[in-house]
């Protein structure tokens, strides 16, 4: 199949599924605490609604909150297209590259922490400082995490580490520690348990929430849609390097393409349930005690790493 | 200082002296005298200020009176200190000066009567907001309940840190929780709290200003509805006042299902709570979802006892509305045992959840000279090592009659607070099966309401309801009520904040805040 | 004419238009005169611009510009090295000129003309220089005139504080001046008169001990002239002192023309020095940017900020030198190479957004009239053109896609990737170092680029003054968004800047197989496609806001804040946004809260007013400089008591010296 095709069907895919998954993650949280839950096609008709309405937009802001969410809905589109997360080897597989992915979800952020202070209200700004605070302080673990994936593939694009034979990545029994680290960089990545609590009422604990206070109507559907998408991006990849089967390839047919969805969506549920499980079993972590999840999962970064570097050595 | 010791020392510089049936005694001093003689009851007699109120006594001539009442707890008695001042300069030194826990009760006194606590620390408003026009009195008795305000813009401002960097957080009043409408500000440099402090009385109903003129019966329905969630507690308060200036004798099975419906809406309100902060508070999603539905259960019985959801109803001056049937009793006993039995279990989930325990331990800290200071109540106090509870100081309803020795514990923090609330609750279960029991073996069903007639004078009624210390003072004339002053413990643990938030971190105020669950409405008379 | 011919001229010409400028702004005082000085301090960086454009991409041989019996007869030279570092201070000088045309004549009243104009000029005149110079003593001569030009610029305004910085400035650039001094005495063989071509050889008949002498000399002058840990103290100090164009020019440029000094003489005299100097220079250098970039986060003035991030940017530099040495001299020249093109990248990336947001500051403070975070904000609405420009270097500053910043990182930390599998255990951990390293930095780099951004744009103004601040001229705002657009080309045309820079500019391949890298292209050409990438999701993000059905109505309101007015003073304060730094690495910030609570009255202490502020412990001058000082205080006291004025102890002191040199010498 053609690399750009690979790459258009991989998009259209994971845009098309991420608000389902946002959905099911809900759904089966409100099972598992006793409740019916909202319909998982709910997100959906949240985008539409808010597509539809008036935008309010507040006296203090400027032209850096207007441009915030195209920006940040870019990024998460740009991580859905290099990545490979549907497809392997499509036309923009060289651009997955994991300092450039490290790179464009740090610019993602960067954005939404600027729209979030722009408000000029203190929520705005508690939940900037506190994402500012997040993603700065797992920079390391992310790169360390991903330079362990990329000495057991031997390949520095995301693409490339997923592109190894076998058994994937697993087949290096020494990257399970920085899978799970690659767990906890999503969770805090995505503004989800244990660092933020994304159903929560209460603005003095928000992260994520906070920052899109100030915003309405179809420029909240883009922030909105940004993150249901990198949050599916994150599943989708830990769920392929954990199970690289299914990806579509240059080799693979256009009959498969047929496969790509119900593949994609079986695979996402799977993460979106895991997620909910993981949700409902613990409380949200005090903010001052997040330096320990940071650390921990640099830890785990470094452990893999040290110990690939030791295989290779033996 | 024993209280015979007391009375003598009293006698010397009072005028008159008095002790009254519900266990008060009353003793008039001067105007220069009352802040001296207060402020030593409390800071040398270590007596605690649980009352202080004013009253607008212009129709007999005798200007305007302001009440301080102190518990002597060991000695089962109440002391009230009254004064005079004149009506046309109401004034008198403010012991807030050394006494912290007359803080809010002068401003009030100040905002509702025009009283001035002179050389008050922090003479700020309290009720009135910037819209209140100056020389606004509403409990006065010249000014009408319907009066119409016009719209001012006086000065109330908010407590603010200097330095560079600092900057306020402002939250409320409407929050995006369906809750009453409180204001907090917080001075922070980041996340640490620095300063914290509520304004409240967003939505000031003029309960006490609709209660004048009323007779006991007319105003139960309105005390009953001042903080929805302790309905049984205000009415069981305010009933006892009354009962005590008619001289009324309440039949026991009358005291012990008052003791039932107080105990069944603490119980409720506890578990209520436990998963309120322990869920909501931390996330930890489970612990809400399944507590809420265990209350949920409570609140249907509620309904099958009560006819309504919130424990309302029940308690009247003279005795109780229904005596109940040995089935109903035998349904609250079963539906709380069955609620325990879940409730521990959530619990011991709450108690091996790691994560939640590194929340709720250390959080909120709230020192014993701090909740002596502000004059704490409840929860809030016993958790920080106070042991003051009325149901054994003060013993009402049928509380003399059962065995109850109350809990504390010392940490002062938000778990301290959770764990305390589980200790209470099992102790709300032992008391209604022996409440229960003691209806069945003891007390006839026909024997459930005495008559109540109003007369004139004032007396004092109380309650411990889950929340706290319920302290009415109310003052019969011509057959209505002429002052009745409704003193939720909420009015004394909201300034409590101040202390317990500074030094955690802006996302744990929350938390903090659901410790203490503290009614806007019940202060906000 | 000839590519060299054009070259000469332009580089001739930009050295005398120097000179014509300092002369001009010594006769300052008419505005004619000032006239001429500022085309001329135009002029000059255009002509040196387009001469080392040409040496560069014509790839001219190193050629002799002349000599001078001034210059003790040692020719001026340009070679690729320098020409890059030329290229590199005309373009900061251009537009730290072009903006300071207009600046110093509005900020005549804090900055006198007189004294600023002609000492710029002899400043950046003086950096040429020691550029040009192929011998030691005309190097010298030019490294003093940069010094002490910049000495007088740092106290231009004549405060306290800042005479104070610029004197801390002069003992530490005078210390490291010293030690330029004796290790090229040590190197010359006792002569300051070699040039760098017989300093090659006369290395060569130095003791191992001498040399290694000399090299720590030398490497600690540069060092210290750069703000190296732990001799950074100054720059953070004096920086922000000087006029922002000043400033431009001493944080884009002077930093620069020290690594140059550095790469010129290690590579001249010591082109072997073994691993442990790049294992070294490493560690100091991720020190460095690791300490500065915290207290970037933590300065609360734009400028001192920006100095901050000057320190955390050459530490980076120092990383990166240290790194492609060890690699060298471990055996991998293809890594080393691709880390030296990181180096090279990140010099003329930091160059240009360094000077941009130097030049910012000094546009935002000559509106604003404070340079305060915690006064600032709400600048995007009234400078809507400056913000766009400096958003753009703030993001190039944070080293984010697509920027040449990004570029630079990128370039290194895929030589650090490649470099784990060389099954080299030194290298190795130096490459799990610089990763870790260089995400703790970068990550905290983004946080102070943020944090300097929205604090003096976004949100609502913090003071009356910013709240009435507009627009600035373009005179002032066009060099800026000048340097913005360089350093966001730079990054998206890094394939097409490769004959600029001295060596080859590439990224690594993506596999990590350890040999030579695979022959594919270059892995640079990513760097435009991931720029159209970007813009091609922007546009899809576009299409999505516009996609059928969606509405294009709005309203202004106010913030929503639980239903309360709000004003400035419940905004998030640059303190507050960097609180969770300062408490999570409280042990190395060592910033302490004081908050003092007085009681209303003193029988009640529960109601009180409250007081903060924050006292930074001690830091590197109380740990360090100032016990040298008191050492070397000490010493001299106790050499003092030498001089009692008794003659026969001189006496008994000549005789022991005389016995102690014939003792050593036979």
């Amino acid at each position: 199949m053609n690399p750009a095709l690979l790459t258009t069907v991989q998009v259209v895919v994971v845009v098309t599924f991420a608000p389902l998954a946002t959905g099911v993650v809900r759904r089966v949280k409100a099972f598992l605490q006793g409740r019916h839950g909202p319909p998982v096609l709910l997100p959906y008709w949240t985008l539409l609604t808010l597509m539809r309405k008036e935008m309010v937009l507040s006296t203090s802001t400027s032209w850096v909150f207007r441009a915030a969410p195209y920006v940040v809905l870019a990024t998460a589109l740009l991580s859905a297209a290099v990545l490979p997360l549907v497809a392997r080897g499509g036309i923009a597989a060289p651009l997955s590259h994991m300092v450039v992915v490290a790179g464009i979800w740090m610019l993602g952020a960067v954005f939404l922490v600027l729209a979030g202070l722009d408000s000029a209200g203190a929520f705005g700004g508690m939940g900037s400082s506190r994402e500012m605070t997040i993603s700065a302080f797992l920079e390391p673990a992310l790169i360390v995490t991903l330079a362990s994936f990329a000495l057991a593939s031997g390949s520095s694009t995301v693409d490339g580490m997923l592109a190894i034979g076998g058994r994937g990545l697993l087949s290096r029994p020494w990257v399970l520690p920085a899978l799970a680290s690659l767990g906890l960089i999503a969770l805090g990545e995505n503004a989800r348990y244990p660092v933020d609590n994304p159903a929560t009422h209460l603005e003095l604990t928000m992260v994520h929430e906070a920052m899109v206070l100030e915003y309405s109507g179809p420029y909240l559907a883009l922030m909105e849609l940004a993150s249901m998408v990198k949050l599916a991006v994150f599943a989708l990849l830990l769920v392929n390097i954990v199970l690289p089967a299914g990806l579509l390839t240059t080799a693979t047919g256009i009959v498969a393409l047929a496969a790509a969805p119900l593949v994609t969506a079986v695979k996402l549920g799977a993460a979106m349930v895991l997620l909910a499980l993981v949700e409902s079993s613990m409380a949200k972590l005090r903010f001052y005690g997040l330096p320990e999840y940071f650390f921990g999962s640099l830890f785990l970064g470094l452990t893999s790493l040290a110990l690939g570097l030791f295989a290779g050595w033996l | 200082m024993n209280v015979d010791e007391l009375l003598r020392s009293l006698a010397e510089m009072s005028r008159d002296v008095r002790v009254s049936a519900e266990g008060r005694v009353i003793a008039w001093v001067r105007r220069t005298d009352f802040p001296g003689v207060a402020t030593s009851l409390h800071v040398r007699s270590g007596l605690p200020l649980d009352l202080l109120f004013a009253t607008d006594d212009r129709a007999e001539g005798r200007g305007f009176g302001v009440h301080a009442v102190f518990a002597l707890d060991q000695a089962h008695y109440w002391l009230e200190i009254a004064t005079d001042l004149p009506a046309e300069s109401p004034w008198y030194e403010s012991i807030t000066r050394e006494v912290m826990a007359a803080h809010w009760y002068e401003r009030y006194a100040q905002d509702m009567f025009g009283i001035r606590a002179e050389g008050h620390p922090d003479d700020r408003r309290l009720v009135h907001h910037e819209n209140v026009p100056a020389l606004t009195h509403p409990l006065r008795k010249d000014f009408a309940w319907n009066t119409r305000l016009a719209q001012a813009n006086e000065p109330y401002p908010m407590g603010r840190v200097e330095g560079e960097g600092i900057f306020q957080i402002p939250v409320g009043p409407i929050h995006a929780g369906i809750i009453e409408p409180g204001h907090f500000r917080f001075n922070v440099a980041g996340e640490r709290i620095i300063t914290l402090e509520g304004k409240l009385f967003f939505t000031h109903k003029g309960v006490e200003k609709l209660l004048e003129g009323r007779t006991h019966a007319d105003a139960l329905p309105f005390v009953e509805r001042v903080s929805g969630d302790s309905a049984a507690s205000h009415a069981l308060a305010f009933c006892q006042a009354v009962e005590a200036i008619a001289g009324c004798k309440v039949p026991e099975r009358a005291c012990m299902l008052r003791v039932l419906a107080v105990e069944l809406e603490r119980f409720t309100m506890h578990l209520h709570d436990l998963a309120n902060i322990c869920g909501m508070g931390t996330g930890f999603t489970v612990m809400a979802a399944n507590g809420f539905r265990i209350v949920e259960r409570l609140r249907r019985l509620s309904a099958r006892l009560f006819g309504n959801r919130f424990f309302r109803g029940l308690v009247v001056p003279g005795g109780v509305s229904t005596p109940w049937t040995s089935a109903q009793m035998a349904d609250a006993v079963d539906t709380v045992d069955g609620a325990w039995s879940e409730a521990s279990s959530l619990v011991r989930l709450a108690l091996d959840s790691d994560t939640l325990r590194d929340r709720l331990e250390t959080t909120g800290v709230l020192t014993r000279d701090a909740a002596w200071a502000y004059g704490a109540k409840g929860v809030a106090a016993r958790a920080s090592g106070i042991d003051r509870d009325a149901r054994r100081n003060h013993p009402h309803a049928g509380y003399g009659l059962l065995s109850f020795s109350g809990r504390t514990r010392t940490e002062g923090d938000v778990f301290a607070r959770v764990m305390l609330r589980v200790d209470e609750m099992s102790d709300a279960l032992n008391l209604i099966r022996a409440a229960a029991g003691f209806c069945r073996d003891r007390t006839s069903e026909s024997d459930y309401r005495a008559d109540c007639e109003c007369r004139d004078g004032d007396a004092l009624g109380w309650a411990e309801g889950w929340r706290g210390q319920i302290l009415d003072w109310v003052r019969m004339r011509d057959g209505v009520i002429d002052r009745a002053v409704i003193r939720d413990p909420s009015f004394c643990n909201w300034p409590l904040f101040g202390e317990l938030g500074p030094g955690n971190i802006v996302p744990d105020f929350p938390l903090c805040n659901k410790s203490l669950n503290l009614s806007y409405s019940g202060t906000d008379l | 004419m000839t590519a060299a011919g054009l070259a000469s001229v332009g580089l001739v010409a930009a050295a005398l238009f120097s000179a014509i400028a300092a002369l001009a702004g010594l006769a300052g005082r008419s505005r004619a005169a000032r006239r001429l000085h500022h085309a001329a301090m135009i002029a000059g960086p255009v002509a040196g611009l387009g001469g080392s454009f040409v040496f560069l991409a014509w790839r001219v041989a190193p050629l002799s510009l002349g000599a001078s019996p001034l210059l003790f007869h040692a020719p001026l030279v340009v070679d690729r090295l320098s020409a890059f570092f030329l290229l590199l201070l005309h373009a900061v000088s251009l537009m730290a000129s072009w903006f300071g045309a207009k600046y110093t004549e509005d900020e005549q009243d804090t900055y006198p003309p007189r004294l600023v104009l002609p000492l710029t000029a002899v400043f950046v005149l003086s950096m040429q220089g020691v550029l040009l110079s192929s011998g030691v003593a005309s190097f010298l001569l030019f490294w003093e005139a940069m010094s002490l030009s910049a000495f007088f610029l740092v106290m231009a305004d004549g405060e306290e504080d800042s005479r104070k910085a610029a004197l801390l400035y002069l003992a530490i650039a005078q210390f490291g001046a010293g030690a330029l001094i004796v290790g090229s005495g040590i190197l010359g063989a006792g002569s300051l008169f070699a040039t760098f071509d017989t300093l090659a050889t006369s290395v060569g008949l130095l003791s191992p001990g001498a040399s290694t002498l000399a090299a720590v000399l030398v490497v600690f002058a540069f060092a210290s002239k750069a703000g190296l840990a732990p001799f950074h103290a100054w720059l953070p100090e004096a920086h922000p002192r000087a006029p922002s164009h000043v400033s431009a020019l001493m944080s884009g440029a002077m930093l620069k023309v020290a690594i140059y000094g550095l790469l010129r003489f290690t590579s001249v005299c010591w082109p072997d020095l073994p691993a442990a100097w790049g294992t070294s220079l490493l560690a100091l250098g991720l020190a460095t940017a690791m300490v500065a970039v915290i207290y970037a986060n933590i300065a609360r003035e734009i400028k001192r900020i920006l100095a901050w991030s000057s320190v955390e940017n050459i530490g980076l530099v120092f990383t990166m030198f240290g790194f492609q040495l060890l690699l060298r001299r471990e055996g991998w020249p293809v890594l080393a190479d691709a880390a030296q093109a990181a180096m090279f990248m990140h010099l003329l990336a930091h160059a240009l957004f360094k000077s941009g947001l130097f030049l910012g500051a000094g546009a935002v403070m000559h509106g604003a009239h404070t340079g305060k975070l915690e006064m600032l904000g709400g600048q995007a609405n009234r400078m809507p053109r400056l913000s766009v420009a400096v958003l753009g270097l703030c993001l190039a500053g944070a080293a984010l896609p697509p920027f040449g910043s990004f570029v630079a990182e990128w370039m290194l930390l895929q030589a650090a990737l490649t470099s784990l599998g060389t099954r080299n255990a030194h290298v190795v951990i130096a490459s799990v170092a610089v990763l870790v390293g260089m995400a703790f930095v970068a990550g905290l780099a983004v946080f102070a680029m943020v944090r300097l951004f929205s604090f003096v744009f976004l949100a609502e103004p913090r003071s009356a003054q910013a709240r009435a601040a507009v627009e600035p001229a373009g005179s002032l705002g066009r060099p800026i968004a000048g340097l913005a657009a360089a350093g966001l080309a730079l990054g998206v045309l890094s394939p097409w800047m490769s004959p600029l820079f001295p060596v080859k500019l590439e990224v690594l391949g993506p596999s990590l197989s350890a040999g030579p890298p695979s022959s594919g292209p270059s892995g640079l050409w990513l760097a435009p496609a991931l720029a159209a990438a970007l813009a091609a999701a922007l546009c899809l993000a576009w299409l999505i806001r516009r996609s059928p059905g969606s509405t294009l109505r709005t309203r202004r309101s106010h913030t929503w804040d639980c239903g309360q007015p709000i004003d400035a003073t419940m905004e998030y304060t640059a303190t507050g946004f960097s609180a969770p730094v300062r408490f999570f690495l409280r042990d190395i910030v060592r910033a302490e809260k004081h908050l003092v609570f007085r009681p209303v009255v003193p029988s009640n202490p529960w109601i009180r007013h409250g007081q903060m502020e924050f006292r930074k412990a001690g830091g590197i001058l109380g740990r360090l400089y100032f016990p040298v000082a008191r050492l070397i205080e000490d010493v001299g006291g106790w050499l003092k008591q030498l001089q009692n004025g008794v003659i026969q102890f001189y006496i008994a002191l000549i005789l022991a010296t005389l016995l102690l040199t014939l003792w050593v010498a036979l």
